[in-house]
């Protein structure tokens, strides 16, 4: 044992959630440890790897694992760290660096609906949560002042405050879609944790158009600046403080944890409190790694459920040209959608979804895939332009039930510190490839307004996770 | 420019006799306009092979240079590649829609090199998998081709809201 740490709260995980939570305790005055397993990186190093990247498309690129901290990544090649046991494979992406994964989301933060917390009663599927959304409404209010969130007042969950700023410009792209989708579809802004105006030391969005996989301003808000405000606060942090074990008394209260340092030499910490958020997977990972003699399934876990009803939101697509040029790639990613199936009666039936329209630069996908077909000369870069100008993008994003097949073990493949790694037993059930089929329709009248051709479906049967 | 009016014989290797539209290609690179056929060295027929696939004739010669040093390192006949497929080009005429197609029939030892040339002036990027080198972000051609309606990701557009306005207009 190196070194004991100790504090009243310990944390496990720095992103959002872990950091937000430290912020809280150490404003009350408690002592407040957070441990990361993976490094600390900077903003500038982080846009520095992206421009340098061979594979601007893949958003994991700038974030390759660290040795001592495993997380999966796909490209070049799959690292194997999630086993996939089917019979879907469940190509999860995170980032176990300070910050966590959102460094490289949307900045979408929508909240719930409010009847997504009765779907049992009212539709007779799923289950409904133990609380209601009026219960959860002010910590909604409470998390979006933090992270400086806009959207547009109609998307079907109702406030009590108003957002704390107004939403982003609308980009020219999204202003047509808006225009030319009326009445039959209402376009709106999406809930997003995007700064319209300087708030909070961050500046206002200025189009940089790589909200995935980094915002080179911190325009968009992300967890590296939640672990920034938890230091503020007081809090401590410990990065490249990989845990691996819970460790309990007699009574069954956690005592310590134990982790990694990037030499494999092992760590105890001590603390009163315990909190783990080290996201849907290698939270049950590490509670499941947890065992002892008195809990030899590991800890909170004496029903077998720990890790069970892993769920996410995956898409299908449709890919179209526009018979006018409105060039994606101005303005933020993400900016605009359809929230017109998020609930209903026909949830009975299928999965509700929202519609997405991305407004990501189609520069690189088209260029590779001028360079796939062999095209040179001048037609090469005319058609470049056409499909820059004229491409379009819309997906679903489709609600998962809860399902216990569905879930998070340990794998019986070791990782480079010799544990476990995790592994994914998952599938698409028939609610969701429903609400899949239901949305296609949805797909071709939206082409049809924008007068789309060369409709390009994604590939039947896949669904990308989010 | 490497350009010279000489040709030592122990330099023949490096260089490359070319004519006609090849020829013209390679002059839009000089100060001056050479009598043809002219003689230039690797730097200068690969930029000359560059214009041809790219279609476009205002290549900057340092990165052409850095990206053929680059994609020497995966392929030592690089300079004997680019000569064979400027000679293709020039002797059969082909047309460049059909360079493919004739490519991928004929099997030729240079049958890749048009892919990753278009890709290390179009992507800036030079080679595959895990040996993929970054050589233009910003410089590469496809951000360059669209500069006057885009600007590339993680540069600022511009003033909040600037990206509303019609960009067609």
């Amino acid at each position: 044992m190196a070194q004991t740490l100790s504090a009243d709260f310990v944390v496990v995980g720095s992103g959002i959630i872990g950091a937000l939570v430290a912020r809280k305790l150490a404003l009350a005055g408690a002592s407040v440890l957070i441990l990361e397993a993976g490094p600390h990186v900077t903003r500038g190093e982080l846009v520095a790897r992206f421009r340098n990247s061979p594979r601007r498309s893949d958003w994991m690129s700038p974030y390759p694992p660290a040795p001592w901290a495993p997380h999966p990544v796909y490209q070049p090649e799959d690292n194997g760290h999630l086993v996939h046991a089917g019979p879907y494979p469940y190509k999860a992406e995170y980032i176990r660096q300070v910050g966590g994964t959102s460094w490289h989301w949307a900045a979408h933060a929508w909240r719930n609906v409010p009847n997504d917390f009765r779907i049992h009663s009212l539709y007779g599927v799923g289950v409904d949560w133990p609380f209601g959304y009026d219960e959860l409404e002010p910590y909604y209010q409470e998390a979006e002042e933090i992270m400086g969130v806009s959207g547009a007042p109609n998307t079907g969950s109702p406030r009590t405050k108003p957002f704390p700023m107004q939403p982003v410009a609308e980009p020219w792209a999204m202003q047509r879609l808006r225009e030319r989708l009326a009445p039959v579809y209402p376009v709106v802004g999406n809930t997003t944790a995007r700064n319209s105006r300087s708030y909070d030391g961050r500046p206002p969005c200025c189009g940089n158009n790589s909200c995935q996989p980094i915002c080179p301003i911190d325009a968009q808000y992300h967890g590296g600046l939640a672990v920034d405000a938890a230091l503020a606060a007081g809090a401590k942090l410990q990065a490249n403080a990989n845990v691996f074990k819970l460790e309990h008394d007699g009574a069954a209260r956690i005592t310590a944890v134990h982790y990694y340092d990037p030499d494999k030499v092992a760590h105890r910490v001590t603390g009163k409190t315990f909190i783990v958020a080290a996201n849907g997977i290698e939270s049950p990972r590490l509670l499941l790694l947890s065992q002892s003699a008195k809990f030899p399934q590991g800890l909170a876990n004496s029903r077998d459920m720990v890790g069970r009803h892993l769920m996410d939101h995956p898409s299908t697509s449709l890919t179209f040209d526009a018979d006018e040029d409105v060039w994606l790639g101005r303005g933020p990613q993400s900016p605009s959608s359809i929230n017109t199936m998020r609930d209903g009666e026909f949830r009975a039936r299928h999965a509700p979804y929202r519609l997405d329209f991305t407004n990501i630069s189609r520069v690189d996908g088209a260029t590779r895939a001028l360079l796939a077909e062999g095209v040179y000369g001048a037609e090469f870069e005319r058609r470049l332009r056409h499909s820059a100008a004229r491409e379009m993008n819309v997906k679903n994003v489709l609600e998962v039930l809860p399902d216990p097949r569905h879930r998070i073990t340990l794998s019986d493949q070791k990782d480079a510190l010799g544990l476990p790694k995790p592994q994914t037993h998952y599938s698409i059930d028939d609610y969701t490839r429903a609400g899949h089929v239901r949305s296609q329709q949805d797909f071709k009248r939206i082409a049809e307004l924008m007068g789309g051709t060369n409709l390009r479906f994604s590939k039947d049967g896949d669904f990308a996770n989010n | 420019m490497q350009y010279s009016r000489r040709s030592p014989p122990f330099a023949l290797q490096r260089r490359h006799v070319l004519g006609g539209a090849l020829a013209t290609a390679a002059a839009a690179l000089l100060p001056w306009t050479p009598v043809f056929p002219v003689e230039v060295d690797a730097d200068q027929a690969f930029l000359a092979l560059s214009i041809l696939l790219t279609g476009r004739n205002n290549l900057d010669p340092a990165l052409g240079r850095r990206l053929r040093q680059a994609l020497q390192s995966g392929n030592d006949r690089l300079d004997q590649h680019t000569t064979d497929l400027l000679g293709l080009l020039e002797t059969r005429k082909v047309p460049l829609p059909d360079l493919q197609a004739i490519l991928a029939t004929e099997k030729t030892a240079f049958a890749a090199l048009p892919g990753q040339i278009m890709t290390a002036w179009y992507l800036g990027v030079v080679g595959k998998g895990p040996q993929a080198k970054v050589l233009a972000f910003e410089h590469a051609l496809n951000a360059v081709a669209v500069s006057d309606k885009l600007k590339p990701p993680t540069y600022a557009y511009g003033a909040p809201g600037s990206w509303s306005h019609n960009p067609n207009a």
